[in-house]
């Protein structure tokens, strides 16, 4: 976005906010001028915005300690004990229904239900003790077979490790944002995402395309990962997830081993990878990957 | 009524992975079908996207001729109970199951009714006052079933919801399922990865692979009548023994010579006409034989002498009701379900017999069955 329409989109988003019209006439540069009206629009809606304007703000890393201070002092927010924040990605619009759902699945416990959009909801919950991953993902689990049963609007849902600062929000949401879409890129079939589940993902996502064409081309020259059937990638994927052990992946796919090692062969024959040494079966992994990204 | 059509089904991911594949089925009324298969195999998806949690790519999806592809989840007369189903903490058994119907504002005395009905189907009308906190593991288990009872849905749709139980009450709450589709007479598609689950609860099973229906049968021709390779491994624990074996023709006998030709078992007529009849003669095939099928007792090896062979017992695991006994046997990990009268013990040589009536044949190749 250039500093022209950021400043038309912060003027509009004041004069929405206060219901006034401003006009400019300023001697200062754009970037100055930018970084005066969001200080003035971070200050009105500081003052008069509602919890989910503090909390979005907050997640947005737009607020400085003064104001996160005043904030959680407005909005009686508990700064002992830890938080965890989910993000509700919906198929469609949430209703209300979804979020009485959710308050009513945590109750009494308290938790704050954040309207982000008309699709995205966030989800804090407090709690004294800290929660382990294995138990979040649990929740996270929770909230979306309840909603998606009780008022049938599909939802992915994304989470993190707890934090006890309010300052470390927006910290916490950016993993969010990220996740969000590298979760359904690699995971299609899931719907729930930790961050910390997905590292190589997050890696391969945030890198140049070229780089990783030119990985694949370097590496595996004669492996098309596009052309390979369901089931040559499902007994690959077996075989890697289960640490390249063939007992192991022939019991899961209910296979004779003599069978297993026929299409590794064959693999190895289409492809050029020998996925039973690790260096191979680590391109694999890589290709594997890199093919649902580009 | 409730007759569910899913016609040439596909679903493909934006990132271009296919997870459902020409899937073809027609369920009637009160049926009871179970979706089954190792994870990933796209049983899931498939009642996702019969719920309409999930698009359908291709292909068209009806409920009693009624095209469902693009009505909303929540107009297309179903109830879902999934895995990780949890109840609201504060409220009676009462209110959980009444919850969904009172946002929908659906009238309070109608509520009652149906909450009822739903808990004296489920045998939970003494606890309707109760907490969650107050309920056993089952109990909590049959208040989410009653929540999906109450909105009296053309069919529901269940997603593994066993399986955060501990195994005894899974196999409790299996009858339970049982006797609640009787009672009422519902449609109901389930999935699950547990075998035993499919083969106890189904009216049919759907085996599926890689996002292909593999088979799609009654329980018991499942377990006897696999049409290939993998349903004969995934149906039946411990699973059917796979032995290599070349099949020779001898005068008028066929053979399944196996072990580098050290053993030839002696294929009976019918099955031996199958092999040869397909060209199988001098060819390499896969003999499957379940482990109930390999006896151990004197007498019956007397009346096979065709079909014996001898093995070192690896190990010996005694279950009650039946011992396993497991060995190597050419080139094969091998297990054979006997009396646990059996004098057979770790490190003792053994004879035993196939009962090759019960033999299976399948293709090397194509994995797909010869004869059964």
């Amino acid at each position: 976005m250039d500093i022209k329409t950021d400043i038309r989109q912060t003027l509009d988003e004041l004069n929405s906010a206060t219901g006034i019209t401003f006009s400019m006439d300023s001697d200062m540069s754009e970037e100055e001028t930018l970084e005066k009206l969001k200080l003035l629009l971070n200050r009105y809606k500081g003052v008069n915005g509602s919890k989910d304007d503090f909390y979005i703000r907050l997640f947005e890393g737009k607020m400085d300690e003064a104001e996160i201070a005043e904030g959680t002092r407005k909005f009686h927010l508990s700064e002992s004990g830890y938080k965890i924040l989910f993000l509700l990605d919906f198929k469609d619009t949430y209703t209300d229904m979804d979020i009485t759902i959710i308050t009513s699945l945590f109750y009494p416990a308290p938790v704050d239900v954040i309207r982000v959009d008309d699709r995205t909801l966030c989800v804090i919950q407090y709690s004294q003790v800290r929660h382990d991953r294995e138990k979040i993902e649990a929740t996270a689990h929770e909230i979306q077979d309840m909603i998606e049963t009780q008022s049938m609007n599909p939802v992915r849902i994304s989470y993190d490790e707890p934090f006890v600062d309010y300052k470390e929000a927006s910290y916490i949401y950016r993993h969010l944002q990220l996740i969000r879409k590298v979760g359904p890129l690699f995971n299609s079939d899931r719907y729930v995402y930790g961050y910390y589940q997905m590292g190589l993902e997050k890696i391969l996502y945030l890198t140049d395309t070229d780089i990783l064409t030119d990985y694949c081309f370097e590496n595996m020259p004669d492996a098309n990962f596009k052309e390979l059937d369901m089931e040559t990638v499902n007994t690959i994927r077996t075989f890697l997830e289960s640490d390249l052990s063939i007992a192991e992946t022939a019991r899961k796919l209910y296979l004779h081993r003599n069978t297993l090692v026929y299409r590794l062969d064959k693999f190895q024959k289409d492809t050029g990878l020998d996925v039973r040494k690790f260096q191979d079966a680590f391109k694999c992994h890589m290709g594997f990957l890199i093919n649902k990204l580009i | 009524m409730a007759n569910i059509t899913l016609k040439n089904i596909c679903k493909t991911y934006p990132n271009g992975a296919e997870a459902v594949k020409d899937f073809n089925l027609d369920i009637k009324d009160k049926e009871f079908i179970i979706f089954v298969g190792p994870s990933g195999c796209g049983k899931s998806t498939t009642l996702r996207m019969i719920a309409g949690l999930e698009d359908i790519t291709s292909g068209e999806l009806s409920i009693d001729g009624k095209i469902m592809n693009d009505v909303e989840p929540k107009d297309r007369d179903i109830a879902m109970v999934f895995q990780n189903y949890a109840l609201y903490p504060h409220m009676t058994v009462f209110d959980n199951m009444a919850f969904a119907l009172k946002l929908r504002k659906v009238p309070a005395d109608v509520i009652k009714e149906k909450v009822e009905h739903a808990a004296k189907v489920l045998n939970l009308t003494e606890y309707l006052q109760r907490k969650p906190k107050a309920l056993s593991g089952g109990q909590r288990q049959r208040v989410a079933m009653g929540r999906a009872i109450v909105r009296e849905p053309k069919v529901f749709l269940m997603d593994e919801p066993l399986s955060n139980l501990d195994a005894k009450l899974r196999v409790q709450m299996r009858t339970e399922i049982s006797k609640l589709h009787d009672d009422l007479g519902a449609t109901i598609i389930y999935v699950t990865h547990d075998q035993t689950e499919a083969m106890t609860l189904g009216t049919r099973i759907v085996v599926m692979k890689d996002g292909v229906a593999q088979q799609i049968d009654t329980p018991q021709n499942l377990y006897n009548k696999p049409c290939n390779q993998f349903v004969a491994g995934f149906i039946g624990s411990p699973q059917m023994n796979f032995i290599d074996a070349v099949v020779k023709k001898v005068g008028d006998k066929v053979y399944a010579s196996i072990d580098g030709g050290k053993t030839d078992l002696l294929v009976p007529a019918a099955k031996a006409k199958v092999l040869l009849e397909k060209g199988y003669e001098g060819k390499t095939v896969v003999f499957g034989i379940r482990p109930e099928d390999i006896n151990d007792s004197q007498m019956f090896i007397e009346t096979a002498q065709e079909c014996k062979f001898e093995a070192k017992i690896n190990v010996y695991e005694l279950l009650g009701a039946e011992v396993f006994l497991y060995f190597d046997y050419a080139g094969a990990k091998v297990t054979a379900r006997v009396d646990p009268r059996t004098t057979a013990r770790t490190g003792d040589t053994v004879t035993f017999a196939f009962d090759m009536e019960k033999a299976h044949f399948f293709d090397k190749d194509t994995e797909m069955t010869i004869t059964n």
